[in-house]
């Protein structure tokens, strides 16, 4: 783009250089100077530049649901198996697998052959490691994925053999880079895993090797030259650190980053990246992601269900949608994603109706005092999140409006955590809830109350709600083996939180992810695009 | 004079031992206050139980925190300052490896505030109520109000992305590696921005206060004298009012630059600049305890040091000070 620039002026210096225009030409110069001096560089390679919030707490997707975790972590680690965004499941790690008719016995192959980072042969050994130490004992989503699994065994190096307390059907979906990252048992054995110096040196069998990191400025990458599958065509990866949103998205327009995965790019700036030439914004679903309102219901008059379906009537939560994030912004109805196979796509949603959210106020006991307020309401929400704050600013008019104060509590990440999840002081928390991949480990976290923690832990069930009877559904649909089945006894629950609204879903929507497409291809092809792991990224040629 | 000088910079060493401990106090109990777990925020949406408890086993946060403050200011006695919560390395070295990073951003934004700020003020002060001096104070008002943040980001707009002549942020092209002579262009490139940003506030600092010293040290007796004897007007200005005028910018220039050293918190996240400054952004929110102390240490101990700097300096200029 400013290649011609640069040569023009380069010219200039390298043939025009007087005394008098020296110190003119020394600082344009500096400032001119990439396209004149790169003679002097090796010949560098093809490389892919992507961008990070921020440095990763740890580069180990087999412990964390963190993005910059996943971002970090993927390109060096594979897992069992590879889920595309239609739900089909492909060989990674394991070559095919057969479960038992009883869906008490799973068999995985493995591939063989398959090399770690440094060299050593992976095999079973490694599998069963990490599914016991790490993916189904540390991992947010691995912990509900692999809950059935009795034991681990490894007859031989390349199989695998999982027993079940109980069918469990959503645990294949625990398998693949979501949740099941394979690390190698020679290294992490003698590790504390959450504390290791290893999460930050990662050794995988992925397609790309870790090279090196540089604290605040950038990860590199490099091509795994004894990959297992087709090897990937750039030799360099490079993931640089920049955690002001601004930033990222300026230097992805002036080029020096090539490519941003969803979070990453604030939704309101991507439908203008999406307008520049050679660039695609390409959305992904994520097996559903939502904003959710987590209502308290221990305290307060958040307590009563009523309360909370008027709070649900007077929330115009069509025109968030509209207002906030128009380009991504889906409509969610009930407590999955409209992106789960599961969802019960015959559910009601609440009207818009502040007049009969008043009537049921009036009802429920909460009538309007001399100051016409009825009661104030707690709402938090992350600073950072721009989409929360537009949103949180139409929740306070919409409740004003049926005499419900509003107290805006934006907070930065660590005070949300403490005051509201640990400390309990909220009647609401707005964030974004990852719902994927099966409900059973995206979803049921909300509402089984058996994952209300003591001492209270963020992300799990943070509304305090408890019902008996969907709790029973849920230990009756895991062990389902049929399909049909399942479908029907999650319909059953759906109805029933639905009426409860211990969670309101503020809104659903597509992650946008963008990337030069005049530079690269064959990125975010896959349900999460920082889970991307670069193997089919192809440069477009010239 | 030397001996007493070297005295006087003992006296200011050894005063500093309790004010360092204060601060270890202070902000480790101030840190504490604020509300967040480091634990939780490292271990990221619904962590399990086993893996906080590694996390907080590994720091002593599962300890009171009086207990942990104690085991603190032991360990820091004998210079050990503990490992980084987040980054899981000693405390030391991850703020040595920032370091150069902050150095040359700030070293050449106070190097460029400095001259300038005191050429420009020294110079509209002997123009005072010219229209001059109108235009180099308006700007410096302006300068000194702008917001660092919006300015950089201005700055980036403007001139990495309209007319892409420089990049946006970062220390280096990190697609082509550079070595030798063409990698010390590659930063030059890089701290220009930056390097602009952060000048402009200190600038419009410097600028205003050494315009300040200069009228008032214009307008003594001595410089009427000088004057009375028939010295001509650059000698009386440059040799007699401005020493005395630059030992307040001096003076100034030493304090903002230890702020400096403690961190361009604004102008480094603004670039992604891998320095000091960003580092203790990111530790105040991932409430990284150890980190947070240990750069709060730092800070004092660079304030204290540039201060102590700036004293002998304006006590070479001006024996006056030490006696």
């Amino acid at each position: 783009m400013n290649r011609s620039l640069e040569t023009a002026v380069g010219h200039r210096i390298k043939t025009g250089l007087n005394r008098r225009s020296f110190l003119g030409a020394g600082f344009a110069g500096i400032a001119f100077s990439g396209g004149w001096i790169s003679f002097a560089r090796a010949e560098p390679g093809t490389t892919l530049v992507g961008v990070l919030e921020e440095d990763p707490p740890v580069m180990n997707p087999a412990i964390t649901a963190v993005v910059s975790s996943y971002a970090s972590g993927s390109p060096v680690y594979d897992a069992l198996t590879e889920i595309h965004p239609d739900g089909s499941i492909h060989p990674e790690l394991a070559e095919k697998w057969e479960i038992s008719p009883d869906g008490l016995t799973y068999v995985f192959h493995l591939r063989r052959g398959v090399l770690w980072h440094d060299g050593a042969p992976f095999s079973s050994a490694d599998v069963k490691f990490s599914i016991e130490n790490a993916n189904g004992k540390l991992h947010p989503w691995g912990r509900g994925a692999f809950k059935s699994v009795s034991s681990v065994e490894a007859p031989d190096a390349a199989t695998v053999v999982l027993k079940l307390k109980q069918p469990q059907a959503s645990l294949i979906s625990g398998t693949d880079s979501a949740c099941g990252a394979i690390l190698p048992k020679h290294i992490w054995e003698k590790e504390t895993i959450a504390t290791s110096p290893f999460n930050h040196k990662p050794i995988g069998t992925g397609p790309y090797k870790f090279k090196e990191y540089v604290r605040g400025e950038a990860i590199r990458y490099v091509r795994n030259e004894q990959y297992y599958g087709e090897k990937p065509e750039i030799d360099e990866v490079i993931l640089r650190i920049i955690p002001d949103p601004a930033a990222r998205v300026s230097a992805f327009e002036n080029g020096d980053v090539d490519m941003v995965y969803h979070g990453a790019i604030p939704f309101s700036e991507a439908p203008r990246l999406a307008k520049m030439s050679g660039v695609t914004v390409k959305t992904t679903d994520m097996r559903g992601a939502a904003y959710l309102g987590i209502i308290n219901v221990e305290k307060g008059p958040c307590m009563k269900a009523e309360v909370r379906q008027a709070l649900a009537m007077a929330i115009d939560r069509a025109f968030i949608r509209d207002n906030v994030a128009p380009e991504y912004a889906l409509k969610m109805v009930g407590p999955l994603p409209p992106a789960s196979p599961l969802v019960d796509k015959t559910i009601e949603d609440y009207p818009f109706d502040p007049k009969k959210a008043e009537g049921m106020l009036d009802a429920a006991g909460y009538p309007k005092g001399a100051n016409g307020i009825r009661f104030e309401f707690n709402l938090l929400w992350p600073n950072y999140d721009q989409v929360m704050t537009k949103a949180a600013d139409i929740i306070f008019r919409n409740l004003a409006d049926i005499g419900v104060k509003v107290n805006l509590t934006p907070l930065e990440r660590a005070a949300l955590n403490q005051k509201g999840y640990i400390g309990r002081e909220f009647d609401m928390i707005m964030e974004t809830y990852g719902l994927g991949p099966d409900p059973d480990i995206g979803v049921e976290r909300l509402y089984n109350s058996n994952n209300i923690l003591t001492p209270p832990v963020p992300f799990t069930n943070g509304s305090g709600y408890r019902n008996p009877e969907v709790d029973r559904l849920f230990d009756e649909q895991r062990v389902q083996l049929s399909p049909e089945k399942r479908r029907e006894i999650y319909n059953k629950i759906q109805r029933l939180i639905w009426k409860d609204i211990p969670v309101l879903p503020v809104l659903c929507y597509n992650a946008p992810n963008a990337f030069r497409s005049s530079y690269v291809t064959g990125i975010f092809n896959g349900s999460y695009g920082n889970q991307e792991d670069y193997k089919s990224a192809k440069l477009v040629k010239k | 004079m030397l001996g007493s000088l070297l005295k006087f910079s003992l006296g200011r060493i050894v005063l500093s031992i309790p004010l360092l401990l204060s601060v270890i106090v202070i902000t480790f109990l101030l840190i504490h206050a604020a509300p967040g777990d480091p634990a939780v925020l490292l271990a990221g949406d619904a962590p399990a139980p086993e893996f906080l408890a590694q996390i907080r086993y590994a720091y002593n946060l599962d300890k009171p925190v009086w207990q942990q403050l104690l085991i603190y200011i032991i360990k820091a006695a004998q210079l050990d300052f503990g490992s980084s919560i987040y980054f899981k390395r000693p405390v030391i070295d991850v703020i040595v490896e920032r370091l150069p990073a902050t150095l040359l951003l700030s070293g050449t934004a106070m190097v460029l505030a400095s001259v300038l700020g005191v050429a420009l003020g020294a110079w509209a002060a002997q123009r005072k109520g010219s229209g001059t001096d109108s235009i180099v104070s308006g700007a410096s008002l302006l300068g000194y109000s702008i917001p660092t943040f919006w300015l950089g980001q201005l700055l980036v707009l403007l001139f990495a992305v309209y007319l892409p002549l420089l990049p946006a942020s970062g220390m280096t092209e990190v697609r082509l590696r550079y070595t030798g002579f063409a990698h010390f262009v590659d930063v030059a490139r890089h701290l220009i921005l930056p390097a602009c940003t952060l000048a402009v506030f200190e600038l419009a600092l410097i600028a205003r206060f050494t315009r300040t010293a200069m009228i008032d040290a214009l307008g003594r007796d001595y410089i009427v004298v000088a004057f009375a004897k028939g010295g001509r007007k650059r000698h009386v200005v440059w040799r007699h009012a401005f020493p005395n005028a630059v030992i307040v910018s001096i003076t100034i220039i030493g304090l903002e630059f230890g702020a400096l050293l403690a961190g361009a918190v604004v102008t480094e996240t603004v670039f992604s600049w891998p320095g000091i400054g960003r580092l203790f952004y990111d530790a105040v929110f991932r409430r990284d305890f150890t980190l947070l102390s240990g750069l709060f240490i730092f800070a004092s101990l660079a304030v204290i040091l540039v201060n102590l700097v700036t004293d002998i300096l304006c006590s070479l200029l001006d024996p006056r000070i030490v006696r």
